[in-house]
């Protein structure tokens, strides 16, 4: 009777324990995403460079995101009108993850978002490049496919004893 | 009229305060009497200045009970601001040098404020708790007569 008790109190609070674990906030929103497009010519074709420079925030007080992977996500309502991937390896607690990202794409796959970003292919080739730096959260997201979320203590002293 | 026994609610409430007094003493006394010695030791040191530094943050990082890194005032802003800018130095494994030594101090603020409220509630909860002994005590002897 008396192990039986033991055992379930020690359930429930290995079960408190994983609902805890798994409490860490996750980033909603991407923060002052910034944007260029320019044409490029490789190999006597024309293709078109997409500069992007954003940032993903970790507001957790003792979680840090490692090996952070997605995909950035233009989109028009509901349509996906272009992705970009990303790769961070970690966001500290409280800290912002820079996005450096650049893809080249080719005309039919970038046209659609200069369209969605207000301009048009003569427009862009007149003025050698489309720059955006505030896009209404409406036309761009994220979606993670991979990231592990660990201690920042356990992060920190695998550091302090990697360097040792 | 017979008069109704409350003893036994007397006597759970004082044992249930007193257990509570008790945790709270423990998670107070270990904070004042082990931890912030320590890193105070830690952050006298006048020899490997960055390493002992290093180890004061990795002790300071693990909050106190009563004194998280999960919700900030507006006075709090400065420790949310050295918890970003030491986890950023310790994961890079770049040096602390002295000139950080009062936002580490600033950490070791926050910690001892929260074993002062641990153990002013820690006292709270042995007053009451006293207060039902004595309350219990008195209905015993009442039941008796």
């Amino acid at each position: 009777m008396k192990m039986k008790s033991i055992k379930t109190a020690l359930i429930a609070i290995l079960g408190a324990g994983l609902v805890f674990t798994g409490c860490a906030k996750m980033p909603e929103k991407l923060v002052s995403p910034t944007l260029k497009i320019e044409p490029v010519v490789k190999d006597n074709k024309e293709f078109y460079k997409l500069s992007l420079s954003t940032g993903i925030q970790n507001e957790n007080s003792d979680t840090a995101f490692v090996d952070l992977k997605g995909l950035i996500v233009f989109k028009d309502g509901k349509t996906r009108v272009l992705t970009v991937p990303f790769h961070l390896p970690i966001v500290l607690p409280f800290d912002t993850g820079i996005i450096e990202a650049e893809k080249t794409f080719t005309e039919s796959e970038i046209m659609p978002l200069v369209t969605l970003l207000g301009s048009d292919r003569e427009k862009l080739l007149n003025e050698k490049a489309l720059e955006r730096s505030f896009i209404d959260e409406k036309n761009i997201g994220f979606e993670l496919t991979g990231c592990e979320k660990k201690n920042i203590l356990d992060v920190l002293k695998d550091k302090v004893n990697e360097k040792n | 009229m017979k008069k109704i026994d409350d003893s036994k609610i007397y006597l759970i409430t004082a044992v249930t305060t007193l257990a509570v007094a008790v945790i709270l003493a423990v998670v107070a006394y270990y904070s004042i009497l082990s931890v912030e010695p320590k890193v105070e030791q830690l952050l006298s040191a006048k020899d490997n200045i960055s390493t002992n530094y290093k180890k004061a943050y990795l002790i300071l990082r693990d909050p106190q009970v009563f004194a998280g890194y999960s919700y900030f005032d507006a006075e709090g802003v400065s420790v949310k601001n050295s918890l970003a800018f030491f986890d950023k130095r310790v994961y890079n494994g770049e040096e602390i040098d002295t000139n950080r030594k009062a936002y580490l101090e600033l950490l070791l603020e926050r910690r001892k404020k929260g074993s002062v409220l641990t153990r002013n509630t820690m006292v709270f909860f042995l007053v009451l708790s006293l207060a039902f002994w004595a309350v219990f005590v008195q209905e015993r002897r009442s039941s008796r007569r």
